[in-house]
């Protein structure tokens, strides 16, 4: 099957059962719990994620008890070729499959039999994991003929983490610090993923609810059953894993954030003499707009988007641009990460891959108020800005503090004929406007 | 809310000119700003008046005064053709390239074949650098990321390409174009956007923008033709966003050339005929569908949904197929015969036998209530208003809902019975019951007008006083818009 040859070239090589967790994991959720061995896709994926974040926890206990050890640890040149070589074979499957590779630009420049574990960097890994779940999500007949055979590859897979195989791990300083990052996205996939609807076409709702209420416990059974700790082992890494989940919460939603630019950036050269970011042209006769702005920040509701629009040289980019130092200028100095009734704000300019590609862009939950400018949003795929424009929302506890506004820049007037509102015809975008 | 900017009022926007032109010059010079802003309102937007003001303030008061004219003469400021060197002037058109491409990389402006496509020649080791370094101090975001950036503003930038690009074409300007776009469209970031900005900035305005740069006007329509259908040749096609090429017909009507529209449909035409693809013949209906958007010949609309059918022919998808109903929707717009926007309803009523979707149903309930407009007998503006109510029931969205409350007001226009209007208003308060929007509202109101007028006409004064009292318990608003709407027929509404 060519999901599972590609599959096994991603992760096949690895050794652990961890990308298991990374790829076959995204499926997530288990409708029993504690049931390791059984040829199902869903516990398999679901072990693989708690294997890496077991394995994660226990490294971080584990690691660095003594500077010797340290070391030493970081002298087992086997361990770091077995995960070089890993990570050699998903880079290359994933270079020669994964067809929009200019949106994994890190992992675009790499040459897989090259790579050396001090080459990966956070970008690297980041762009590799998430080609591989685009190229899998690519698989045509991924949803109905995967899951059977995956789920048997992966629970072979999994017999081979024994605790061997997690001792040799825990030696390994690099190999640790893969392993954790590892676990943000298998941490990621626990949330919401494409492959979650997936899931929830192949088994119903309530089980899979009920599979998350008990994540907890499978954890436990995996711990004891799968890997065969001690109980003060066992203990350690529970304590461990509680503690890190909300970072884990936390590192996710800030992975997946948008990058956003202050438009009043330094900018030089001949070709920047008029534009607004110079900000050189003295703000006169706007008031009246700036006004309905900061309205629109102040309103009660939740999330928001309107759209401002002019034809060119009127001041669109300028406006934004002022609301959004004006929103700066009320947190100061404070750095980042922001919390809520902080504004974090700026221009989806250099990022707008980010919006385009619904992966990072459709997990992204702000954890702090946000004000997002879409300069030129009517060059964007119409279906795509409805979509985000409809279910962007901030993460579910924060729901009714946290407040996200998006202003879309645009020269033609949205209920113009090729206008932003006559193009997107989205309700439940409309609903938000 | 949405915030459709304005031009500046006048003495905020003379405020900026004057801020840029400095004190000194403004004085002389503040007369005839003021009267060529009241001449073009585009003057009055910040950037035109900021660089009237620059230009001012340099003394070079600009000859004609208007906003192609003040951009030339900002652009001429800022990268002089006079004083540039040989080695500056390749600069130049490799950062018009990356203008173009709304940035393009550093090494692919470099790279070999790019220079001896556009410069004529190749730069070796020394000069290379010497080259590098002259674009580089071009580039408004060097060192912030590995794209050489566009020259800003938009405007500014479209001005740039398009000198550009004239300067250099000699006798072969089509040649020269499609050489250069090409290299645009493969190696830009966001060329699409910039050829559909370049058209909705330049079109329509050719002989202002070629008295700007001092070239002839066919010479600037030619141009601007040859970069917008480089849009839809095979080799640019797979580098165009979705929605371009509807946006450059639409535009395209805009220009002076009155065959350019045409000129890209055909391109469309022989674009699917090289490509033949389910998605190229997706574009030319899209293509097509926009064409009739601003097309006020009926026939004309009429002929291109029977193209868009040809189309469907060879790829009956849902998507084309509802081109062709929106066409043939369009077509019933600019069509004063009843009998033939009925007909071409029932046209996209063949279509939706294929594709049963709440577009193409609501293209044919529109192009139903179109139908009765035109159509003097109550009675069958009545029937078709009930062919909506059928479509109704297997879509039932409040834009068909609309249509038909439209319909049957459009049934209460012949009626001489007051009854039986009122009775067509409770049927659009059915329609309320479902679909409770302004619109629909006001479509009742109107009937309801229409009824208590006529029964007025009856000697039934108390029929129409009850009539008013329903009117008055709907919102102000729709209230208002039933005097607007009465204004013109001589009558009036008092908002209750």
């Amino acid at each position: 099957m060519q999901s599972a040859t590609f599959l096994k070239q991603i992760i096949g090589a690895i050794p652990w059962g961890i990308s298991a967790g990374v790829v076959a994991g995204a499926a997530l959720l288990p409708h029993a719990a504690g049931q390791a061995a059984a040829p199902d896709a869903l516990v398999a994926g679901l072990a693989g994620n708690l294997i890496a974040t077991a394995i994660t926890a226990f490294c971080n206990q584990r690691c660095f008890t003594a500077e010797g050890d340290h070391e030493k640890l970081l002298a087992n040149h086997d361990i770091r070729r077995i995960v070089t070589q890993s990570w050699q074979h998903a880079i290359h499957a994933c270079l020669q499959t994964v067809p929009d590779q200019e949106n994994y630009p890190h992992l675009a420049s790499l040459k897989p039999d090259e790579i050396e574990l001090q080459d990966l960097s956070l970008e690297t890994i980041t762009d590799t994991v998430a080609a591989a779940r685009r190229g899998l999500l690519a698989e045509p007949g991924f949803d109905s003929t995967w899951p059977k055979e995956m789920a048997a590859w992966a629970a072979e897979q999994l017999q081979k983490v024994t605790k061997e195989h997690v001792s040799d791990a825990v030696v390994d300083h690099l190999a640790q610090h893969l392993v954790s990052q590892l676990c943000l996205y298998t941490a990621a996939q626990l949330k919401s993923d494409e492959l979650a609807r997936i899931a929830v076409a192949h088994f119903s709702q309530q089980k899979i609810e009920d599979a998350v209420a008990r994540i907890d416990e499978t954890i436990t059974t995996l711990a004891q059953n799968g890997l065969k700790l001690s109980d003060a082992e066992f203990q350690r890494i529970e304590k461990l894993f509680a503690g890190q989940r909300d970072w884990f919460d936390q590192r996710i939603a800030r992975e997946n954030a948008p990058e956003l630019d202050f438009p009043f950036a330094d900018v030089r050269g001949t070709g920047a003499e008029f534009t607004f970011r110079r900000r050189k042209t003295i703000l006169v006769g706007r008031d009246e707009a700036l006004g309905a702005l900061r309205r629109f920040l102040a309103d009660d509701r939740p999330v928001l988007w309107t759209v401002v629009s002019g034809p060119a040289g009127t001041g669109k980019s300028r406006l934004a641009a002022e609301l959004v130092a004006m929103v700066r200028s009320q947190n100061q100095d404070k750095a980042e990460p922001l919390g809520p009734l902080e504004w974090r704000s700026g221009f989806v300019n250099a990022s707008r891959t980010w919006l385009e590609d619904s992966y990072e862009s459709s997990r992204w939950h702000p954890d702090s108020d946000t004000l997002l400018v879409l300069d030129y949003a009517g060059d964007l795929a119409p279906k795509r800005l409805a979509e985000f424009l409809a279910t962007v929302n901030p993460p579910p506890k924060l729901a009714g503090i946290v407040k996200v506004r998006l202003l879309l820049v645009d020269r033609t007037g949205p209920t113009e004929k090729l206008g932003l509102v006559e193009r997107l015809n989205d309700g439940r975008c409309e609903a938000r406007r | 809310m949405a915030l459709a900017l304005p031009v500046l009022p006048e003495l905020d926007s003379l405020e900026v000119a004057k801020a840029w032109a400095g004190r000194e010059r403004w004085d002389e010079a503040a007369h005839r700003v003021q009267q060529a802003m009241e001449r073009d309102e585009q003057l009055r937007r910040p950037l035109f008046a900021a660089m009237l003001g620059d230009a001012i303030s340099r003394g070079q008061e600009p000859g004609m005064l208007d906003a192609p004219t003040v951009a030339k003469i900002a652009l001429e400021r800022l990268l002089p053709k006079e004083t540039a060197s040989a080695l500056e002037y390749d600069a130049r058109i490799l950062f018009a390239l990356a203008t173009a491409g709304q940035g393009v990389a550093e090494g692919d402006l470099l790279e070999e074949p790019t220079q001896q496509a556009l410069l004529g020649r190749v730069y070796q080791r020394r000069d290379l650098t010497q080259l590098t370094d002259a674009l580089r101090r071009l580039d408004p975001h060097h060192g912030q990321g590995l794209l050489v950036a566009p020259l800003e503003p938009d405007y500014l930038g479209e001005l740039f390409v398009l000198r550009t690009l004239l300067d250099g074409a000699g006798q072969s300007l089509d040649k020269q174009v499609l050489a250069w776009m090409h290299l645009a469209w493969a190696k830009g970031k966001e060329t699409s956007p910039f050829v559909a900005r370049l058209a909705g900035d330049f079109l329509g305005r050719e002989l202002q923008v070629a008295e700007a740069l001092g070239e002839r006007v066919e010479a600037v329509s030619q141009a601007l033709a040859a970069i917008l259908l480089t849009a839809t040749d095979e080799e640019s096609f797979v580098y165009v966003q979705p929605t371009t090429v509807a946006v450059l017909v639409d535009l395209s009507t805009k220009s002076s050339d009155r065959s350019l529209s045409g000129q890209i449909l055909q391109s469309m035409q022989r674009l699917h005929a090289a490509l033949g693809t389910p998605e190229s013949a997706l574009e030319q209906a899209k293509a097509l569908y926009n064409a009739t958007v601003v097309e006020p010949e009926a026939a004309v609309c009429y002929q291109w949904a029977q193209e868009i059918g040809l189309l469907r022919q060879q790829h009956n998808t849902a998507e084309i197929a509802l081109a062709q109903a929106q066409a043939l929707h369009n077509a019933t717009v600019g069509e004063p015969e009843a009998a033939a926007c009925y007909q071409w309803a029932q046209e996209i009523g063949l279509l939706r036998q294929q594709h049963n979707t709440a577009e193409i149903a609501l293209a044919q309930a529109r192009a139903l209530h179109n139908a009765t407009v035109g159509e003097p007998e109550a009675a069958a503006c009545y029937q078709w208003a009930q062919e909506i109510g059928l479509l109704r029931q297997q879509h039932n969205t409040a834009e068909i809902a609309l249509a038909q409350a439209q319909a049957l007001n459009s049934a209460t226009a012949g009626e001489p019975e007051a009854a039986v209007c009122y009775q067509r208003a409770q049927e659009i308060g059915l329609l309320r019951q479902q679909h409770n929007t302004a619109e629909i509202a006001l479509e009742q109101a109107r009937a309801l007008w229409v009824a208590g007028h006529l029964a007025e006409q009856e000697g039934n004064r108390t029929e129409r006083e009850r009539l008013h009292g329903e009117i008055c318990e709907f919102d102000r608003a729709v209230q208002m818009r039933l005097d607007e709407w009465l204004a013109p027929r001589g009558f009036r509404w008092e908002v209750c």
